[in-house]
């Protein structure tokens, strides 16, 4: 009970940082950044105790079931958030981050989807594996909010209305090298992640449903990687790819863990 | 008593024509500021002179006195005789108050929201204290207005968006690519209108720029002032594949650069963005580029368009500069009030409206 505190907290304090985000963006204000940020960075604190505390008390790192695994995410998101959002000073990706922490945040805690799953035990390279595919989503899930808004500015720039908030959203081209960086960082993760797991299906057994779901994924973000050098796509293609496919994995996560043996988040 | 007192010419009521020959020189105000205090009889003075306006500040203990003496002074100054009363205005107390407060902020320009006028307002007190022509009251008002216009420019959009052309063309290149450093510029004709914008852009630090010309001596020459490269018009085409910013100014009869010489060049450019700015009248550039993904085509009217639009905008703003402004006035009125109380007799804040 005490560690789903923290997630709630998390989710509060990610909640306070998207009302103050939107906000600074209603009224034009200059000086709201500073203050999602340190929502933010309280929101990664809480989430942070909340994943330490569970990962004491199943003794495993808490991947186990799906609220994990969606707290896990948030963490993620919060985490490649703050680094890239202060090294880049694009504080609008955090008004954009805080909202989706905020709904994964309470989601999780509403469902009914805190079961417990003893993992087996496989040791260390299952961990690497669940951590580093959920710090790859994290850094795909950002890219997709840099390239959102990436598709706004250059809607914005065609249209040749540059007024409301045009002035306030990061250059085109900051977000444009962001999703750049933030897509191969992602891919790298996702690939070391999966050949992870791979050798893990490797000892146990094949999990086929699993693994066409995540050879389609990577290939999706393979495709993505190499779209400007091998298919000439132009950038606001790639910004589309990234948008769609974040929210296909996002949306199909769920379903295909359902119907998978070893990725179940059942009982 | 003394009283806060303020006015003289702006372009709002008077013509350049009377504005010019009564400007003052920085290095005239030694001389300026003395026969100002003495012509209206001030106890602490600042006079203001910029190409829109020639103002002065005040506290003095006969306000009549001083509002004649206006005309007095610009005619034994300058030389020049004009029925001065008649363009120059005239304040007092919290009208004097609310007119420097929104002229340090800007909302009194001929362009709204420029920032210019802080430095010269600052300029103009800065050598008034220097001279000893300020004391406590003009000292606490300058300051406090200062204060007041760094929060409305921080807290507000009042100095956003560009007004020129070269600018909002400028600011537009800053939106596309961020910071300007390491970015390169070619402009094709080394006409006027491109020569500006290319200036501005160098001043944000634009690493490479290139000029084609049809003659390749006036792209030399414009080069020897912005070190710079200038090439043949030959090399254009090629050369536009490593560029980030195009800036067109020629005064050819037909496009230049048509979708079907640019396709292949954005093939090599792999997805990096182009901004394209056509200056020319008739067009340089084929205007069905601005749908390819990737290229920004931006010209005069659409620039002309931005920068009446940031104008109009900055001109909403000014309710909540006012809205802003409204706390650091009552707080120089307060602080006026009690200094006014303990010292008897001074009517600095007196409700006079403007003459």
């Amino acid at each position: 009970m005490e560690e789903r505190f923290w997630l709630g907290l998390a989710g509060l304090f990610a909640f306070l940082g998207a009302l103050r985000g939107a906000y600074t963006l209603g009224s034009r204000a200059k000086e709201g950044s500073r203050m999602v940020d340190l929502f933010l960075l309280a929101a990664l604190g809480s989430q942070s105790l909340f994943l330490y505390f569970r990962g004491k008390s199943i003794g495993h790192c808490p991947i186990t079931n799906l609220l994990e695994t969606v707290a896990f995410l948030g963490w993620a998101l919060l985490l490649v958030y703050l680094f890239v959002g202060s090294a880049y000073r694009l504080s609008v990706l955090g008004f954009c981050t805080a909202p989706v922490v905020s709904l994964l945040d309470f989601a999780a805690l509403i469902a009914p989807i805190d079961r417990a799953k003893p993992l087996p035990k496989m040791g260390w390279p299952l961990e690497v594996h669940g951590t580093l595919l959920l710090l790859a989503y994290g850094a795909l899930g950002i890219g997709a909010i840099a390239g959102l808004l990436y598709l706004f500015e250059d809607k914005t720039l065609k249209s040749r209305r540059l007024a409301g908030w045009f002035y306030t959203f990061p250059a085109l081209g900051d977000l444009l090298v962001v999703q750049r960086r933030l897509l191969n960082l992602g891919f790298v993760l996702l690939t070391v992640g999966l050949l992870a797991g791979v050798s893990l299906s490797i000892r146990g057994s094949w999990d086929w449903v699993k693994l066409f779901w995540s050879v389609g994924v990577w290939l999706l973000y393979l495709v993505l990687v190499c779209a400007r050098s091998v298919f000439g796509w132009r950038q606001r293609r790639v910004a589309q790819g990234m948008v769609w496919g974040f929210l296909f994995v996002m949306l199909t996560f769920w379903l295909i863990n359902n119907w998978s043996r070893a990725h179940q988040f059942r009982m | 008593m003394q009283f806060l007192v303020g006015g003289g010419l702006n372009y709002e009521k008077s013509p350049l024509e009377l504005r010019e020959r009564v400007a003052f020189r920085g290095e005239e105000l030694g001389r300026a500021l003395p026969l100002l205090r003495q012509e209206l009889g001030l106890e602490e003075a600042v006079l203001l002179s910029t190409c829109n306006r020639v103002e002065y500040v005040g506290i003095t203990q006969d306000a009549n006195r001083c509002r004649a003496g206006w005309a007095r002074f610009l005619e034994s100054y300058h030389g020049y005789p004009a029925n001065w009363d008649a363009y120059s205005q005239f304040r007092q107390g919290r009208a004097c108050i609310d007119h420097l407060f929104e002229l340090v902020s800007g909302l009194r320009s001929m362009v709204i929201g420029e920032t210019e006028i802080f430095g010269q307002v600052k300029a103009a007190y800065e050598a008034a204290h220097r001279m000893e022509m300020t004391g406590v009251w003009l000292n606490r008002l300058f300051q406090t207005s200062f204060s007041a216009a760094k929060a409305a420019r921080s807290r507000t959009f009042i100095t956003r968006g560009n007004v020129s052309v070269s600018s909002v063309a400028v600011e537009l290149a800053e939106r596309l690519f961020g910071n300007l450093a390491g970015r390169s510029v070619m402009v094709l004709g080394a006409g006027e209108a491109s020569e500006k914008t290319l200036r501005a852009l160098e001043g944000r630090g634009v690493s490479l720029l290139l000029v084609a010309n049809r003659t390749y001596d006036r792209a030399c020459e414009l080069m020897k002032e912005l070190h710079g490269e200038a090439i043949h018009w030959s090399e254009f085409l090629d050369r536009s594949v490593s560029v980030d910013i195009v800036i067109s100014s020629t005064s050819a009869p037909h496009y230049i650069l048509t979708r079907e010489r640019l396709l292949p060049l954005l093939e090599r450019r792999k997805g990096d963005p182009l901004f394209l700015i056509d200056l020319a009248v008739p067009r340089d550039i084929d205007p069905s580029v601005h749908s390819l993904d990737g290229v920004y085509l931006y010209n005069i009217d659409d620039l002309q368009l931005i920068a009446r639009q940031n104008l109009e905008d900055r001109a909403a703003e000014i309710v909540r500069c006012r809205r802003l402004l409204e706390p650091y006035i009552e707080r120089f009125a307060q602080w006026a009030d009690q200094r006014q109380k303990r010292s008897h007799g001074s009517d600095v804040m007196r409700d006079f409206r403007t003459a």
